[in-house]
């Protein structure tokens, strides 16, 4: 009984095996140098001149919300594909599911054409 | 055949494809011809309304396997929905006329929110529940803060969803008990799993499926029940607390007030009415499939939140100077009144006939009196009690109109509210068991015609402004007209309603 | 010792202790992201429920409204958090601060 664990139980402590080596080894050997500009937040090497709640662009934001959901929704399109085969053809429901799949992607595609033409896109 | 199944979802899938034109429309239309989409929005609801009506009259039926439900209770909660969306477009129409862009957006966000509602009514599957509910919930939070230069709007939006969506997390949860514990997510087959298990037992009930899988899991037997009792309750209160934010019952109440005060007036009419039928239309169901298998208790859970809801909103309502923030707490009472009609309708099926009636009573004074609100802020620039100081003096008609509203809201007499009241509080008395919160309900309706009355004191005696009623939208004075007939109507010629009522639920 | 199998209580523990993180989060946070943060932790406990129930508690052949279910919730989690982003950032812009205490233009 107590076997189920097991991969449970060597993947915890490996976790923490490789961490504390990897660390330790970065430890021993690294040059042990630090000056206060090593320990400001690490912004590609820049200094960060503003807090991180700085004004962003709002398009940033735009797209990353229209991909959240897009991505998202594909979660629905596995679930479909994997029963397309046996839902379709004469025998059961014909071209229903995939006409069903079409009107679901075109409600979302039409979101994207909505924001499209809203002119959320832009770049500018 | 599939396709047959969707003749019974006609009224909910006219009514998206109605919101998605409307948004299609918004994007090809210029900018000069903005109101076409809106107009549009209001006529097309005339489709959903035909459809709803066809079904009413057919058999009640379930489809989709049981997950959707149509009955005369549904129907009626529909129609009620879809005058609602109507008479809110109405008024959304000359509110609106500042904002930059995303007019027609708008009128789509809330016809999407009364598909969810709609959704809701029928929904017999807990799924269908959870999503209705989200469908809902998510346009309302956008149309909240829809004002976005406003910036009491946006904090209202943000008080809204953040207590919103705690609100449906905890009510999921409970719902995932409640499908682990029933087995099934169709509420008629949990309902048989329960039955089955023997009815005695309401609430300590322990499924025995569930037991076995957890024994199996090498958890002690006296452990397993004492869980699986526990689980039950656990998961009731759960799924209530999601409903009572939904209905704004105390103690749940909070974002009730500050959404309303600072949510677009004709929003906030919406919010006020809307939001409740389907609320009340789902803990309907939920309780005529349910009662007494899983909620053997849930009669007095309700009657002892019922109590509280009513002196809350009332008690708080008092010290209001804003007049929507007031109205929202009278929302708040009216919900308790509601309750009232809920636990009766436990047993008997006046509370349901009660409820239907005081929810259309409720629509049409509650909508009139905000239709009022909006007429005087148009002209006041304020919303505050105090900006209707003096109006008998320079607008008597709209005065009187308002007392009409007021009065009815109180349950005087010949109004729409007074037969409200008469059957959910003759329903409570008929009972002999829930005797005592009709008493409860009438010292409520005191102290509402204190707050109440103080809004036409003010009105009567109290100064008159500088300014005149200049302004007057037409589509606001076409609500405040219809408003005002369905109160006095209700009130003078209740046959009719009542009739209908009860041939049809 | 004995361990017992990894089974549907497990599943329960560990949803329970998730919710009432996600509980405590929106409690007792003041930043509006943190809440919302809780908010998703307790979807996701849901999410949890739902699929160990469907996996354990569906003989005799494998019904998966459960799984469907946490789908449908993964995709609506989805929506709220981006409304509800959106209305955040809407609140920041206008008064430079998330910290759900500064809300009081609407008396509490």
């Amino acid at each position: 009984m107590a076997l189920e664990y097991g991969p449970v139980g060597l993947f915890v402590i490996g976790g923490f095996v490789f961490a504390i080596v990897a660390l330790g080894i970065a430890y021993l050997i690294r040059p042990a140098d630090t000056y206060d500009r090593k320990l400001i937040t690490y912004e590609c090497g820049i200094v960060p001149l503003t807090p991180a709640w700085h004004r962003f662009r709002i398009s940033y934001y735009i797209i990353a919300l229209l991909f959240l959901i897009f991505e998202v929704e594909a979660a629905f399109l596995f679930p479909w594909a994997v029963v397309l085969r046996d839902l379709s053809g004469p025998q059961a429901w014909g071209l229903l599911p995939l006409a069903e799949m079409g009107i679901f992607l075109g409600i979302l595609l039409l979101g994207l054409v909505y924001a499209w033409r809203k002119g959320d896109l832009q770049w500018n | 055949m599939p396709y047959s199944n969707l003749s019974v979802f006609a009224p909910e899938l006219s009514l998206c494809g109605l919101a998605i034109l409307v948004l299609v429309a918004d994007l090809i239309v210029p900018r000069a011809w903005r109101r076409l989409p809106a107009g549009l929005a209001a006529v097309g609801l005339v489709v959903p309304l035909y459809f709803v009506a066809r079904l009413w009259q057919k058999a009640p039926q379930s489809e989709f396997m049981g997950a959707y439900a149509i009955d005369g209770l549904s129907g009626a909660f529909k129609i009620l929905l879809l005058v609602t969306g109507f008479l809110v477009i109405l008024l959304s129409f000359d509110y609106l006329r500042k904002l930059q862009r995303g007019y027609g957006e708008y009128f789509a966000l809330l016809l999407f929110s009364l598909t969810g509602m709609m959704l809701l009514t029928g929904a017999a599957d807990l799924i269908v529940i959870y999503l209705a509910f989200e469908m809902i919930s998510l346009s309302c939070y956008v149309l909240t803060g829809y004002m976005k230069r406003d910036p009491r709007s946006n904090e209202a939006a943000l008080k809204y969803f953040l207590y919103g969506a705690a609100a449906s997390g905890v009510m999921l949860y409970g719902i995932s008990l409640l499908y682990g514990l029933g087995g099934s997510t169709r509420i008629i087959d949990i309902a048989a799993r329960f039955m089955a298990s023997g009815p005695a037992a309401a609430v300590a009930v322990q499924p025995a499926f569930l037991q076995s899988a957890l024994v199996q899991a090498g958890v002690p037997e006296l452990y397993v029940m004492r869980l699986a009792g526990l689980m039950m309750p656990l998961a009731v209160v759960l799924v209530t607390v999601g409903l009572g934010f939904k209905i704004a019952m105390v103690p749940f109440h909070a974002w009730a007030p500050d959404a309303y005060e600072g949510a677009p007036t004709p929003i906030t009419a919406f919010l006020s009415v809307a939001p409740k039928v389907a609320g009340f239309a789902l803990i309907l169901r939920l309780l005529l499939v349910w009662y007494p298998e899983l909620m053997g208790h849930w009669p007095a859970l309700l009657a002892s939140l019922a109590t509280i809801t009513m002196f809350g909103g009332n008690l708080w309502a008092i010290r209001q100077t804003n007049i929507k923030r007031m109205l929202a707490y009278s929302s708040i009472a009216h919900a308790g009144y509601l309750l009232i009609g809920v636990v009766v309708a436990a047993t008997n099926s006046m509370g349901l006939h009660g409820i239907i009636v005081y929810l259309v009573a409720y629509l049409f004074m509650n909508l009139g009196a905000f239709a009022i609100v909006l007429l005087v802020a148009r002209n006041m620039d304020g919303e505050e009690i105090s900006d209707f100081s003096g109006l008998y003096h320079t607008a008597p008609a709209l005065a009187a109109v308002m007392i009409i509203f007021l009065l009815s809201l109180t349950g005087i007499p010949p109004t729409a509210g007074f037969l409200g009241k008469l059957f959910i509080f003759g329903a409570a008395i008929g009972s002999g068991e829930w005797a005592w919160l009709a008493v409860v309900g009438i010292i409520n309706s005191a102290i509402s015609l204190y707050y109440y009355m103080n809004v036409a004191r003010v009105m009567y005696f109290g100064k008159p402004g500088e300014q005149v009623l200049t302004v007057c939208p037409a589509g606001v004075v076409v609500v405040a007209v219809v408003c005002l007939l369905g109160t006095l109507g209700l009130g003078l010629f209740p046959g009719l309603i009542i009739k209908l009522i009860q041939q049809c639920v | 010792m004995i361990l017992p199998p990894v089974g549907l209580l497990h599943y329960l523990i560990l949803s329970v202790c998730l919710f009432c993180f996600g509980l405590l989060a929106v409690i007792t946070r003041r930043h509006a992201i943190g809440i919302l943060l809780g908010i998703e932790l307790m979807l996701n406990s849901a999410n949890i429920n739902l699929v160990a129930f469907s996996h354990f508690l569906s003989p005799p052949h494998p019904v998966l409204d459960g799984q469907v279910f946490a789908l449908m919730v993964i995709a609506l989690a989805a929506c709220e958090a981006a409304v509800g982003l959106a209305i955040i950032l809407r609140f920041y812009r206008q008064t430079t601060v998330t910290d759900v205490a500064d809300a009081k233009l609407l008396k509490w």
